[in-house]
């Protein structure tokens, strides 16, 4: 930790300039590593001190005179600010896994349909939305050039478990006859294997069991809305 | 007004939808996929709530009407859906309400239903009248840093 007197605070200090220069290289060091950086002040904020709190120079500022449990907390938010430091790499790294993919999202809600766009986009992914199993499985007709597949479990008429099991059949029948060579793979896009990673999307994590979603062809769950940490370690095993 | 001013404005109203438990993180999450590409992200989805909400209000309420006896599959089936876009948009107490009355459906409880849906209307109309003055007050005061987490 270090405390550094507003007073005392001399921007053109070569000890001040080289942290500076550690924390923004924070991405090659670990974060935790990195001291802790206070100042000091006798005033209230000022707007250039929320700015050398918001490029990251300090962690935080702190009254004179300093009291312990003011130290004690600003200690643990900037612990805690560790974390999201952390969350900002793997945000970076969902863009570089979802970064041109092409996802397919399926679900009856309109207002599901266009959050999940709005997400997965903003990591770089081209995303197509579709409203049912029936429309989902036109989109899958093989060859396809889908990367992965977002399904709703809940929808009228054709629900999430079916329109997986039958696009499973689909690329079964495909497989198997490029496997026996009563196809070849050149009619299908040169893949001989098709197996779309095809993740549930569930509002209510309890509701339908992992089971019950390996069981019709699903490779994994999700819970809607996206989380970002729950997407990077699902998304992961695929790409 | 002073553009400062009704920025700071935006930010405290913002804050107390959070403080009187009427949002929930989801906002914010949505907050954040508003960019130039998207600059009215978050009022296209509310609205698109709003939509959806108003029908499902409606089939709910006539489902309601069909007693001797109540579908409760069917209220049950209507919820879910009715929360998950409450959820989308980060409604937390409209969202425990829809919890509660699954709770009566799953107890086949009628006069249940009935009373929390009663209650799950007024909350949604009290979130719908605060949001909507909301976004007027910050298109009022013209774009800002919508990320409200601390950088």
């Amino acid at each position: 930790m270090i405390l550094i007197d507003n007073d005392a605070w001399d921007k053109e200090c070569l000890i001040l300039y080289r942290i500076r220069k550690h924390r923004q290289n924070g991405i090659k060091v670990d974060p935790i590593t990195l001291p802790k950086i206070f100042l000091l002040a006798a005033h209230p904020s000022t707007n250039e001190h929320d700015e050398l709190k918001s490029v990251g120079i300090i962690d935080d500022i702190l009254m004179k005179p300093l009291c312990l449990s003011s130290l004690v907390h600003s200690y643990r938010e900037s612990v805690g600010t560790e974390n999201k430091q952390v969350n900002r790499k793997k945000v970076s790294k969902l863009g570089s896994l979802l970064m041109h993919k092409q996802i397919l999202v399926v679900d009856d809600n309109a207002v599901n349909r266009r959050v999940a766009k709005g997400f997965l986009q903003k990591y770089g992914a081209k995303v197509t939305s579709v409203e049912s199993g029936m429309a989902a499985l036109k989109m899958l007709k093989l060859p396809h050039n889908f990367d992965a597949c977002f399904m709703d479990l809940q929808m009228p008429e054709m629900d999430g478990f079916e329109a997986t099991r039958k696009i499973r059949r689909l690329e079964r029948e495909v497989n198997e006859k490029i496997a026996c060579g009563q196809a070849s793979a050149d009619m299908f896009g040169n893949i001989c294997y098709w197996h779309i990673p095809i993740l549930a999307m569930t509002a209510d994590a309890t509701q339908s069991s992992d089971e019950e979603c390996r069981n019709c062809g699903m490779d994994d769950f999700v819970t809607k809305p996206f989380e970002e940490e729950q997407l990077y370690t699902a998304m992961a095993r695929f790409f | 007004m002073d553009r400062n001013q009704s920025r700071r404005q935006v930010a405290a109203m913002k804050q107390s939808l959070f403080d009187q438990g009427l949002l929930d993180e989801q906002f914010i999450q949505l907050e954040e996929l508003q960019d130039d590409a998207n600059p009215n992200f978050v009022e296209e989805i509310v609205t698109l709530h709003y939509r959806d909400s108003s029908r499902l209000i409606t089939s709910i309420e006539q489902a309601l009407k069909e007693r001797n006896p109540l579908d409760f599959n069917k209220l049950d089936t209507l919820m879910h859906q009715f929360k998950g876009s409450s959820s989308s948009i980060g409604a937390k107490k409209v969202k425990a309400e829809c919890n509660l009355f699954r709770e009566y459906c799953r107890a086949g409880s009628a006069e249940g239903c009935m009373r929390s849906f009663q209650q799950l209307k007024r909350e949604y109309a009290a979130l719908r009248k605060k949001l909507e003055a909301y976004f007027q007050l910050a298109r009022q005061a013209g774009p800002q840093e919508t990320a409200c987490r601390s950088k």
